[in-house]
């Protein structure tokens, strides 16, 4: 018989996670009008500690929601701007002579990324040699320079947007970096009522107050509670069917994947599919994964995650069909 | 815990029931359809549905319905699938389902198992509705119904008159060989060895072994042409029409002698009663004693017992030689016989013993007459006192005759044997002919050889008649003529091998015809017509030959 290792509170743990993640939402949502999903999407993200990449033409609110959250969570928040001029020192700090008492020595500048939130505005308008300089910190949690590591703060995420649209002077992100990021949302354009709604609320005298209304600690909190949900082994082979379904070297891969995909999704996507699901799970209510939970979270947890193949990229065919198609091929 | 345990089991029970529902139709439809073409299979073709079939094909419908449920009934999992599915648990009761099945405990597995238990009770009571392909279950309905009505059409009339023509067919041809076995055996009783052999018993009895009961009217009149033709064949190596015609104009002459003895062989000849004249001709030896008295009484003048005997034994073979027109003085005959015999080896003269077998009949008459011609002079010269008895010069004709007459009575013997075998071939023949009709229905009776007195009557007509034995009848009344199979048809005979039954004047005659409606037209010169006509008469004018026999009539 197997004994799960559970702390004796759960249903205290789970419910503080529901309570917590709903006050923020909340709380977002007095400002961010609309983006429902993205907001639950990002949340998930912070629990679970992973980076959210988030993509959509300009002026939807993408960084408005980063800048909201950040404020809604009481943690340190950075923002970025990427441009092309962009140095990597200028993302993780640089020695700086300093001349101090009539010595000189080099003392390190912590750059932007000392944070608990880092905005990487349009981070696809750096060069990649900037865009690497984030990859270590994304993983790792610190920063290396000059043979010397500095540890970031825990919670530490990397909220990244960019514009599909503006090909010219971006450079795409590499694939480790896009690794790297637990989910890519698209940031849609809102209904008409939302429409309505944001013009109310933004085009006042007086903005919407955000209040900081949970801690670093919380967001800890709430990842180790979600790690005690547990899944059912059935529920598990399915979610390793969907994520081998994306690869087109397997033999039981469906045709479109066979035909469009050159890489397909990597353990480390099955890591985050895992884990939104398990938050998902909580969310709903309940201690266990189901295959729903898995269906919702594949699509933002592996479309940055698929690398397509050039008759793919021609076809101009979507990473969202193909790992529709994984889902459907893999049902039981 | 026991909710979501109960809610299971008979949400696995609807389930199995509709399953089986399921593949009763789904079974049941390819089962119905297949029972459908079977039926029309026989339908169609103007029969009544063989039943045991469809009984079969719906067993085995119904036995792969249950094999197959058996095979892919649910489980308590399945059961659970089918809820967190259907009522959209996200897998809750599948989870606990495998929780509880793996042993898994802890605080967080007893939160799933209490939601599983609370769904489960919530749920208790609720079925999921009645999944059932209906189109698919009514159209296997109907293809039941309709497979089932047609049980009940019946055959047609062509096929029922088929069917018992069949039916007649296979018992006539077991009642044929029944018959042929019978008559077999009652050959073999009458026949001595002799005429068994003659007759190729033996053979006869293989052939008719490997007559077959059949239905097939077409194989069983061929199986009784083949044993026809063999009989035919075997009948064709029994001819001796030309010792017959001899034998006749033999017996055609001994009846005009004055002489009883001669008349008596004459007649039995005549009769074709070849054993009885064989009996007769060997009385007419001359024992021991006789011959003895013969050397004594040589001498004298007036006519002894024994050489009246001889003067009868020497007209009979007189009329006997000459009755088939024996050419030549009987002396030269005699001496060129003599000349033949002196120049026999011992080898050839062993042949003689082969004449009597299959010799020439003619031959054998003459040698005798020549025998018996060549004692009476050698009598007559010593009953005129110019020669004794001298032991070698009598003693070889009288051997020659003794010898001469075993071989004839032989000869008739054996002639006597092959005519018998020949009748009973005949007898046979015409037996398989009527056969051949009584198989193929068109005869009522099978008469192998004719009943005997008071068992003619037809113990069939006792019996109540059928219908499909009527058909079977009708059917050949109502023929048109020359527009049905003939039974010669079957048997295709090599070219010139056969026996013509048409006599061949016939023939000529119709030949004549036809050149003489030649000649009536107006179109061929007169000379030519008068020339043909001439032809004709020179060709169809009978020789009068006369009798060789009767102009030689001592």
């Amino acid at each position: 018989m197997t004994t799960a290792s559970t702390t004796p509170n759960i249903e205290a743990e789970a419910a503080h996670f529901t309570t917590t993640f709903q006050t923020i939402r909340d709380e977002v949502g007095k400002f961010i009008v609309g983006q429902d999903n993205i907001v639950e999407n990002v949340l998930i993200s912070i629990c679970c500690g992973g980076h959210v990449l988030l993509e959509g033409v300009p002026g939807l609110g993408k960084t408005a929601l980063v800048t909201t959250l950040a404020k809604a969570l009481s943690l340190d928040f950075q923002r970025i701007q990427f441009t092309p001029d962009l140095l990597p020192s200028d993302v993780v700090g640089t020695q700086v002579l300093i001349e101090k008492d009539g010595h000189r020595s080099l003392q390190f500048q912590k750059g932007p990324v000392f944070c608990n939130i880092l905005l990487a505005d349009e981070i696809n308008r750096a060069t990649p040699k900037t865009q690497s300089a984030l990859l270590e910190t994304m993983q790792e949690k610190h920063v290396t320079v000059a043979n010397l590591t500095h540890d970031i703060g825990l919670p530490f995420f990397v909220l990244a947007t960019q514009n599909p649209i503006e090909n010219d002077g971006t450079y795409a992100l590499p694939e480790a970096q896009l690794d790297r990021f637990f989910f890519k949302l698209y940031v849609t354009l809102p209904n008409h009522d939302d429409f309505r709604e944001i013009l109310v609320r933004t085009g006042g005298t007086s903005l919407p107050e955000i209040n900081p209304v949970a801690s670093g600690e919380d967001i800890l909190r709430m990842g180790s509670t979600m790690r005690q949900v547990v899944i059912d082994e059935d529920v598990q082979d399915y979610l390793i069917r969907v994520v081998r379904a994306t690869h087109p070297n397997h033999e039981d891969a469906p045709k479109k994947v066979k035909q469009y995909v050159r890489n397909g999704a990597s353990p480390r996507a099955a890591q985050a599919i895992l884990a939104a699901s398990r938050a998902r799970a909580l969310l709903d209510g309940r201690f266990h994964v189901s295959i729903e939970d898995i269906r919702e979270t594949a699509i933002p947890a592996m479309r940055h995650r698929l690398i397509l193949s050039f008759e793919g990229e021609a076809d101009g065919v979507l990473p969202d069909d193909i790992i529709r198609s994984a889902i459907k091929f893999s049902l039981r | 815990m026991k909710s979501q345990s109960r809610f299971l089991s008979a949400l696995r029970t609807r389930l199995n029931i509709q399953l089986a529902l399921k593949l009763g139709t789904m079974v049941g439809l390819i089962g119905f359809l297949l029972a459908l073409v079977y039926c029309l299979f026989f339908i169609l073709r103007g029969y009544e549905v063989a039943r045991t079939g469809y009984g079969m094909i719906l067993t085995i419908t119904a036995l792969a319905t249950v094999i197959v449920w058996v095979i892919r009934r649910k489980t308590i999992e399945h059961a659970a699938q089918f809820a967190d599915q259907h009522w959209q648990l996200k897998d809750v009761l599948t989870t606990a389902y495998h929780f509880k099945k793996s042993g898994k405990s802890g605080r967080i597995y007893q939160l799933v198992q209490d939601q599983a238990a609370e769904h489960a009770k919530q749920l208790m009571g609720k079925n999921p509705p009645w999944d059932l392909p209906k189109k698919s279950g009514s159209l296997a309905v109907l293809l039941l119904l309709v497979s089932v009505g047609m049980l009940w059409v019946p055959a047609s009339p062509e096929v029922l008159a088929q069917l018992a023509k069949q039916e007649m067919t296979a018992e006539r041809t077991a009642e044929i060989q029944h018959e042929l076995d019978e008559y077999l055996k009652k050959l073999e009783e009458e026949l001595n060895d002799d005429e068994k052999e003659t007759l190729k018993l033996n053979e006869l009895k293989k052939w008719v072994k490997e007559l077959k009961k059949t239905n097939n009217e077409r194989d069983a009149l061929k199986q009784f042409a083949k044993l026809e033709q063999k009989i035919s064949k075997n009948m064709s190596a029994l001819e001796q029409r030309k010792d017959e015609k001899i034998l006749k104009n033999v017996a055609a002459q001994l009846m005009k002698a004055e002489m009883t003895e001669a008349k008596k062989l004459g007649k039995d000849l005549d009769l074709k009663e070849y054993k009885a004249a064989a009996k007769k001709l060997d009385a007419m030896k001359l024992s021991k004693a006789e011959k003895n008295k013969l050397k004594d009484t040589a001498k004298t003048t007036k006519l002894t017992e024994q050489q009246k005997k001889i003067a009868k034994m020497r007209e009979i073979s007189k009329r006997m030689a000459h009755a088939n027109g024996k050419m030549g003085k009987p002396g030269q005959g005699k001496q060129g016989k003599m000349g033949k015999a002196g120049k026999m080896g011992k080898g050839e003269m062993g042949k003689m013993g082969e004449m009597a077998e299959g010799g020439d009949l003619e031959e054998m008459l003459n040698e005798l007459d020549e025998a018996l011609e060549e004692l009476e002079e050698e009598l007559e010269e010593m009953a005129m006192g110019d020669e004794e008895w001298d032991e070698d010069e009598m003693g070889a004709p009288m051997g020659r005759i003794d010898g001469d007459l075993d071989d004839l009575a032989k000869k008739l013997s054996k002639m006597g044997a092959r005519r018998k075998a020949r009748s009973k071939l005949k007898q046979m023949r015409q037996g398989l002919a009527q056969a051949q009709s009584y198989a193929s229905g068109q005869s009522q009776q099978l008469n192998m050889g004719g009943k005997r007195a008071g068992e003619g009557t037809d113990p069939s007509k006792r019996n109540e008649k059928s219908k499909a034995n009527d058909n079977g009848q009708f059917a050949q009344l109502s023929g048109i003529k020359n527009k049905g199979p003939s039974n010669s048809s079957i048997e295709e005979a090599d070219s010139g091998t056969g026996v013509s039954r048409r006599r061949a004047t016939a023939k000529e005659r119709s030949y004549q015809r036809q050149f003489e409606s030649f000649v009536h037209r107006d179109d061929i010169p007169e000379d030519l017509k008068s020339g043909v006509r001439e032809y004709f008469k020179s060709i169809h004018q009978i020789p009068t030959v006369e009798n060789p026999g009767s102009s030689t009539e001592p």
